[in-house]
């Protein structure tokens, strides 16, 4: 077994009073957020191309990720641009609070070549080639893009000697890295969205000068996933069909690898806009099964398909099944799946505190530990896809608020987006979403891409008294960064299980590095690691409030 | 919701499925590895057997069976009749999001066995629905090269051909799918739909009268005989004919409007009225689409033919103004307003809506045409009691 300590300066920033584990009565804390962006030197604005035309790729967004590129132990940021001929950016964490735009020396800014008539929409991250440094892997309506980074502060396009830029009219959404054959590196999922053309652009709306909108994707058809094996060379088969998700219906646009039944292998739920959502079960021979009929996931509770746009997954009630959590579309409820164990799931939106979802039109989002208490918390971005929704639906805006959840206990939630802060009362076009403890002081912070706009990052002013540990997982046999082990902590009374993911979301990317609150407890009794290989690592009495490099033994 | 969406019912799509069924497993083999239809188990055979003969009991057979078909696809999500039969009972539901549902649905049954017809027809009628012409054409023209000549399928590609612009290749079709099957009531109607376009009114008539005379329930049978009574003048058969789809889709504003066009027609103006309050729209989806735009300028054109014969100009002119936010290049509207601007003795916007109406194929008439081009060239008061004209018929 080998345990290094890494960063242990970090200790120092860990939050010096210990106030206990909070609950749900205790009065409220400070606002967690404060908006970081202007002090982080971030100056993105993301172009949607936006036009008369009414594209409805126009509407989509783009998304946004964490990528420790340069392996310095902080998370940089990238984020997606959208209109044709824009340039992607490439933030590099200064680890003093502040990014510097690298995207013209690392060569990731997607404006040139293919990709200069692409849309771009997604991103993924993941050390593909096992060589140690994080990878990029671009999607878009046009071909998609692989960028292999080559470990000395650039990336080089490999999209064609890779075979993953998938046909050029495919309009590609979510994406994400995982090693779905248990073979030790990293296959690429890619979600689909419609089988749309620009040359093939219905006229919705009102026909006079700005009462044009975008269409409703039912007018089109959906496009079946793509589902990349890793040949472990540096190049990738397409064997979506082969393996059983290429489903031509989808409509997909959230994607999260999860081990929904415990059997230690990655499954595959992919959110879907107005048709049902999917639940690929790794049937563990290279195949998957879609099981979302039996169980429970593809309809909301009343059998309705839903718009579903961002998706997560993570044990929320704490009795050690992950949930799954869906974004959708106004006037539906964000969906949470309660798993019951026997392999089917209950949707309990409307029982346990979510009711505020129903209004917003909900894109991005994640399960997290918003204040290191030891439970899941909820983020969602919000924003209409039309533009100008207000003329048809007066109630209705574009730009929405976006919704913070606390996790009051058991799987519970209440509100507390009006007494977060300021920078989560403003009104944005939200879609990408992706956290990270960027400035690794032992708590998340959440970067939300916004369309047509400037993103914002929000940085996590912390809990008082409460402790916490992230853990970087390093592979051996499996793939570098670990991704796909799963992560089972024993503290201070307590059991909290979670993976090794960066996918979920909506076109966006976490940190590869898992982060758990512990309450009051300062050492994790038992901390026990089951690796993709199926090699189990077991530690115990480990110090809380440090960023633990776990490598597999 | 598309006008084909009525000529869709349950019994039509069950009669079709069935006979498409029957076509595909007894002419045409599957081509590609049918992991669905091929043996499933006994038991689910015995199930998929009930729940097709089910669709025969009631015309809710197929929507009860919703949640009997996802037991079974939950089960094996690799049947391909499976899929097939619960697209179908989504159809039924009506609502755009379960129209995309069964297309969903359809497509998969499709993937998983692309030589199950009855799906590609059913599919092929979902476009209809959604107004994807050219995807119904697709999958017509796929499924002919699989069973070439074969009559519905014949009869669906004229339709879509229709949609798209040719209603004298439409005729056709539909006239070869009837050489194949004289009996395929859905050909009849289609080739009355083409020769409704074609300016064939009369023979049109014929057509649909004998599909209504073999029996048919389909709503849009009755809307497109009532119009075409309608533009014969008939007004009394159009009252009956649109009466009666009304009772069969009481849900279809189209055939609503229209029976209000009627009874304006007849005279009968608070009927009317009646008739075209019961057609606002319900919806509350944000979504404005091609088709509601359609049915929307529909019911304001004919608003405002009603407000024009009550002699209420401002609200003609509001109902007529709204219908041109909604299509712009309706002519009918332009010259039903081209009539009240000259009655309002706004003599300059009556020109420039006259001449929009002759540009889009909808000239005024001669003798109103005649008064707006002598009227004087600045606004005069309005003559709100001057005698009513004929706009749309």
């Amino acid at each position: 077994m080998t345990v290094k300590w890494m960063l242990p300066a970090m200790l120092l920033l860990a939050p010096a009073a210990l106030t206990g584990q909070r609950n749900s009565s205790a009065p409220a804390r400070p606002a967690p957020f404060v908006d970081a962006t202007a002090a982080a030197k971030i100056t993105f604005v993301h172009q949607s191309g936006a036009s008369a035309n009414k594209y409805m790729i126009e509407s989509f967004g783009s998304g946004v990720a964490w990528i420790d590129y340069d392996n310095d132990g902080y998370p940089d940021l990238f984020f997606v641009n959208g209109a044709p001929g824009t340039s992607n950016a490439l933030y590099h964490n200064n680890r003093d609070g502040t990014f510097t735009d690298v995207t013209a020396q690392t060569g990731v800014a997607g404006n040139t070549g293919a990709s200069a008539k692409s849309y771009k929409t997604g991103v993924a991250v993941g050390d593909f080639d096992n060589d140690g440094w994080l990878d990029l892997y671009v999607t878009a309506f046009g071909p998609n893009v692989l960028y292999r980074n080559t470990g000395k502060g650039t990336f080089v396009d490999v999209t064609a000697s890779a075979g993953v830029a998938g046909p050029a009219s495919e309009w590609s959404t979510s994406t994400g890295f995982f090693d779905f054959d248990g073979d030790g590196d990293l296959d690429l999922y890619v979600a689909n969205y419609l089988n749309y053309r620009l040359t093939d652009n219905p006229y919705c709306g009102y026909q006079k000068p700005g009462y044009r909108m975008y269409c409703s994707p039912t007018m089109f058809d959906g496009t079946a996933d793509r589902l990349y094996r890793n040949n472990g060379n540096g190049t990738f088969t397409d064997v979506s069909k082969a393996a059983g998700i290429a489903n031509p219906a989808g409509k997909g646009l959230g994607v999260v690898f999860c081990d929904v039944d415990g059997d230690g292998r990655t499954d595959v739920y992919v959110a879907n806009d107005q048709v049902r959502n999917f639940l690929y079960h790794n049937n563990g021979n290279g195949t998957f099964r879609d099981v979302a009929y039996g169980a429970g996931v593809g309809f909301d509770g009343n059998g309705k398909p839903q718009a579903g746009m961002g998706v997560d997954c993570g044990d929320v009630d704490g009795d050690g099944r992950p949930e799954l959590f869906v974004t959708n579309f106004e006037d539906e409820l964000n969906t949470l799946y309660k798993n019951n164990g026997d392999g089917t799931f209950a949707d309990v939106s409307a029982k346990i505190g979510l009711q505020s979802g129903y209004g917003p039109l909900g894109f991005g989002t994640k399960l997290f530990d918003l204040d290191n208490d030891g439970d899941l918390d909820i983020i969602v971005t919000n924003g209409h896809v039309i533009d100008n929704v207000q003329l048809f639906r007066p109630t209705s805006r574009f730009a929405q608020k976006p919704l913070l959840y606390e996790n009051t206990g058991g799987g519970r939630f209440r509100d507390i987006t009006a007494q977060s802060g300021p920078a989560l009362q403003i009104a944005r076009v939200g879609r990408g979403l992706a956290v990270a403890d960027y400035d690794n002081d032992g708590d998340l912070d959440v970067v939300m891409a916004n369309q047509g706009g400037a993103p914002i990052l929000l940085k996590n002013t912390g809990a008082p008294g409460a402790n916490w540990i992230t853990i970087r997982a390093k592979g051996r046999t499996d793939n570098t960064f670990g991704l796909g082990a799963h992560v089972e902590i024993q503290a201070g009374g307590r059991r909290q299980m979670g993976e090794i993911t960066n996918v979920a979301s909506y076109l966006s990317a976490n940190d590869v590095r898992a982060h758990f609150g512990l309450g009051a407890a300062k050492t994790i009794d038992r901390l026990t690691i089951r690796w993709p290989s199926g090699k189990t690592q077991t530690l115990t009495g480990v110090a809380a409030n440090q960023i633990l490099m776990v490598e597999e033994p | 919701m598309s006008r084909l969406l009525h000529v869709i019912t349950l019994a039509a799509s069950v009669a079709a499925l069935t006979a498409a069924t029957t076509i595909a497993s007894a002419q045409t083999p599957s081509p590609a590895p049918s992991t669905g239809t091929a043996s499933p188990a006994p038991s689910l055979k015995d199930r998929l057997d009930r729940i097709r003969s089910q669709v025969y009991a009631s015309p809710t057979g197929l929507r009860d069976a919703v949640p009997e078909l996802q037991q079974i696809l939950a089960a094996d999500p690799s049947i391909a009749e499976a899929h097939l039969l619960l697209g179908a009972a989504y159809r039924t539901a009506g609502t755009e999001i379960m129209m995309g549902e069964a297309k969903a649905e359809l497509q998969q049954a499709i993937e998983l066995d692309p030589g199950l017809i009855a799906a590609r027809l059913l599919l092929a009628q979902t476009y209809f629905d959604l107004g994807r012409y050219e995807n119904a054409r697709d999958e017509a023209n796929v499924a002919l090269r699989q069973v070439p000549g074969q009559a519905q399928f014949l009869a669906i590609l004229g339709e879509a051909e229709r949609h798209l612009g040719d209603p004298a290749r439409a005729k056709a079709l539909a006239s070869l799918a009837l050489e194949a099957d004289s009996t395929l009531t859905q050909a009849h109607y289609y080739r009355a739909r083409a020769m409704l376009d074609l300016g064939e009114r009369d023979d049109a008539i014929k057509e649909l009268e004998g599909v209504v005379r073999s029996g048919a329930e389909v709503p849009d049978v009755f809307l497109y005989l009532g119009i075409a009574y309608i533009d014969a003048n008939r007004l009394d058969e159009a009252v009956a004919s649109l009466t009666e789809g009304a009772s069969i889709a009481p849900a279809s504003r189209e055939m609503t409007i229209e029976l209000g066009r009627a009874y304006r027609l007849k005279g009968q103006l608070a009927d009317a009225e009646q008739h075209l309050t019961q057609a606002k729209s319900t919806e509350t989806n944000v979504q404005v689409t091609p088709e509601y735009q359609r049915v929307e300028t529909l019911l304001n054109l004919e608003w405002g033919l009603l407000r024009l014969k009550q002699g209420r100009l401002q609200a003609a002119a509001t109902a007529l103004n709204t219908a041109i936010t909604m299509n712009p290049n309706d002519g009918a509207s332009h010259r039903a307003l081209a009539e009240v601007y000259l009655r309002q003795g706004a003599y300059a916007k009556a020109r420039d809506e006259a001449a929009q109406a002759k540009t889009l194929g909808a000239p005024l008439a001669a003798d109103l045409q005649q008064r707006i081009d002598r009227a004087p060239a600045t606004t005069a008061p309005a003559r709100p009691t001057a005698p009513p004209t004929k706009g749309r018929e």
